[in-house]
């Protein structure tokens, strides 16, 4: 992967030709003498040693044409080559790609899972690993990431996405990565004053169901790099997929910032692939567990993995590894990430920490706003429903009761009980909307039979009217009994105490829809 | 004609040297010039020995990536290695400046950046 350019052969050469160098009359001064600056240096001919040379010129009247003529051959091809006998370097073909950090989208959120990022979907940062994420979202997001990176650089991206029913989902995208104050230096080293550069980015991006648990995504983007004057640009495109394999499993892969040359050179494009799984761990504990693998053409390559823990609907925690495939030679903690979330009322604030060994580190924060209302969406999104939940930053705690709480449950059974559901369906709901099953009062009621069981649940709403287990179990006997009225006023009832669970809202409007 | 070859030697071999007035890095620090740098030229990053040993340049790109790892030998004093950014797309490069001084101590100096232009 490396190409060798030279070879070191320096400190042989030295000791075969000149015996004593002579170090430079200056060298050393400003560590050993303590002398600081302003002090200015004559610094000796790179990679010569100052004695040799001014051994060579003081000999030359002793020395005969001959020798001189020698001394001047070997003279001129030290000058010619001094880097062949100087020193070694590699360089590996990743050099030559331009807008490197294209590939690293700036969500808290996503970092602190390891970037591990291109299967979920449902939130409005997939726009920067994987389009085909927009697809599942349910409402409209806006997003700020603001990334205090290595060396006092600052990445800052705005995002905003919106789900469109038939016409898909769309999502902009503004960025700018500040490169900071630099001093200039012109060839001799003098000091020429400081400039700027930075570089501008946008994206507009689509993603839509091409059937059902299947969504794709398509982005066009720009950049604009500033660098002291110097304008280069590019328009790259950035394609995805993302497949529910399951409820709670998803795939997905993409293709980013294929674009084109900047200058000549080619931009660094990515390909992602991997998986996504979440599940309910307990009543108020969800989780994710996600993985990828980063693969840059003529690049580097990665390997993401990250998990997620939402805990009562309000504080999330999450960590990641970043294993690179590629030496990066950097000494210290790499390649962990970790970070934080906080869901306060339609705000989601993350925070993720990334070091970079010597580099430095990545701190990236983010605020994300919840637009309210479900997307007017009249095509069913499959699987959006597990994926809308667990990829939404931080769930919505449960609000307060709005008064339309129920006091009481539903009324018993309506005059002419309907059939009972296929008891598959039951189960389908009940992995559907990723709620765990009875767990307190109503608890342990598996023998009884169906009256008993409404009517332990009902007693367990009697003493606590936001007993959300509850209200949901209820929700199931009415719809297994076939009692869908009662049922829904229940579901209803559940998505009131619990009202980020999208896939319950989603799937009681499309019942609701399919009713009328 | 051995004046001649005198004058042309010191043209040669003196002249493109001159007299460089360089600043001497603080303390644990480097810095490179020019800036911004042309991509196919040469960067040079100046740093100071506290005794002979080598040096090893690793330069990143953006995202970390490594694209330069380069060494060399210098002797005590203020030093300067010359890198040759060849292929260096257009952008910002970050640099870390590892010493091991023969006398078997290290040295990390604070990592920089440099900018490399077409």
């Amino acid at each position: 992967m490396f190409t060798l350019k030279t070879k070191s052969t320096w400190k042989e050469f030295t000791k075969s030709y000149f015996m004593n160098p002579k170090p430079s009359p200056l060298a050393g001064e400003g560590r050993v003498m303590g002398v600081e600056k302003p002090i200015v240096a004559t610094l000796p001919p790179t990679h010569f040693p100052r004695g040799r040379n001014c051994k060579a010129i003081k000999s030359i009247d002793e020395m005969t044409f001959k020798k001189f003529s020698q001394s001047l051959a070997f003279c001129s091809l030290l000058l010619a080559a001094p880097a062949v006998f100087a020193a070694t370097e590699l360089v590996p073909p990743s050099a030559q790609l331009a807008f490197p950090l294209e590939n690293q989208g700036g969500s808290a959120r996503a970092n602190a899972m390891g970037s591990a990022f291109v299967a979920v979907g449902g939130d409005v940062s997939a726009l920067s690993w994987n389009p085909a994420g927009l697809a599942s979202l349910t409402s409209a997001q806006l997003a700020l990431h603001h990334n205090f990176y290595l060396q006092d650089l600052t990445q800052d991206t705005l995002l905003f996405a919106t789900p469109q029913g038939d016409f898909g989902s769309w999502g902009l995208s503004a960025s700018y990565l500040g490169y900071g104050s630099l001093q200039g230096r012109d060839s001799n080293g003098v000091v020429t004053g400081s400039y700027n550069a930075g570089r501008w980015g946008g994206e507009i991006a689509w993603a839509h169901v091409l059937f059902q648990g299947f969504a794709i995504g398509l982005g066009l983007k720009g950049n604009l790099l500033d660098l002291s004057g110097a304008d280069y640009s590019n328009i790259a495109g950035d394609v995805g997929a993302l497949w529910d394999v399951t409820s709670t499993f998803h795939v997905g892969a993409s293709y980013d910032n294929w674009g084109t040359d900047i200058s000549g050179n080619i931009a660094n494009s990515v390909i992602r692939f991997g998986g996504a799984y979440d599940w309910a761990v307990s009543f108020n504990n969800q989780a994710l567990l996600a993985g990828s693998l980063f693969l840059e053409p003529f690049g580097v390559a990665r390997l993401n993995i990250g998990a997620e823990d939402v805990f009562n609907s309000f504080l999330s925690l999450r960590a990641g590894y970043v294993a690179g495939l590629s030496s990066t030679l950097l000494q210290g903690l790499t390649g962990l990430t970790a970070g934080l979330g906080l869901k306060l009322q339609d705000f989601n604030l993350d925070y993720a920490y990334s070091p970079f060994g010597d580099l430095g580190t990545s701190q990236r924060v983010s605020l994300t706003y919840h637009f309210e209302g479900a997307a007017p969406k009249t095509t069913p999104v499959p699987g959006s429903s597990t994926k809308s939940t667990q990829t939404k930053a931080t769930p919505t705690p449960a609000k307060a009761i709005p008064v339309t709480v129920y006091a009481t449950p539903p009324p018993g059974p309506t005059a002419t009980p309907a059939p009972a559901e296929p008891k598959k369906d039951v189960e389908k709901l009940r992995l559907l909307f990723s709620l765990p099953e009875n767990q307190n009062d109503s608890a342990g009621t598996s023998d009884l039979d169906w009256d008993q069981k409404v009517q332990a649940d009902k007693d367990a709403i009697d003493k606590d009217a936001k007993n959300l287990s509850a209200w949901y179990e209820l929700a199931m006997l009415y719809y297994q009994k076939g009692k869908k009225e009662d049922a829904i006023q229940c579901f209803e009832q559940t998505l009131r105490l619990k009202p980020d669970n999208e896939k319950l809202r989603n799937w009681l409007k499309k019942y609701k829809e399919r009713q009328q | 004609m051995k004046k001649a070859i005198l004058f042309l030697y010191l043209l040669a071999v003196i002249a493109p040297f001159g007299a460089n007035a360089l600043d001497i890095p603080d303390s644990g620090t480097s810095y490179s010039y020019p800036l911004p740098a042309k991509a196919g030229g040469l960067v040079n990053i100046v740093y100071t020995m506290a005794s002979s040993g080598t040096v090893q340049v690793l330069a990143y790109n953006e995202s970390s990536d490594l694209v330069m790892n380069f060494t060399d030998l210098k002797t005590a004093g203020l030093q300067s290695s010359q890198v040759d950014l060849c292929c260096l797309a257009p952008g910002i490069y970050l640099y870390l400046v590892m010493i091991n001084y023969d006398s078997g101590s290290k040295e990390k100096l604070k990592p920089a950046k440099f900018v490399v232009v077409r």
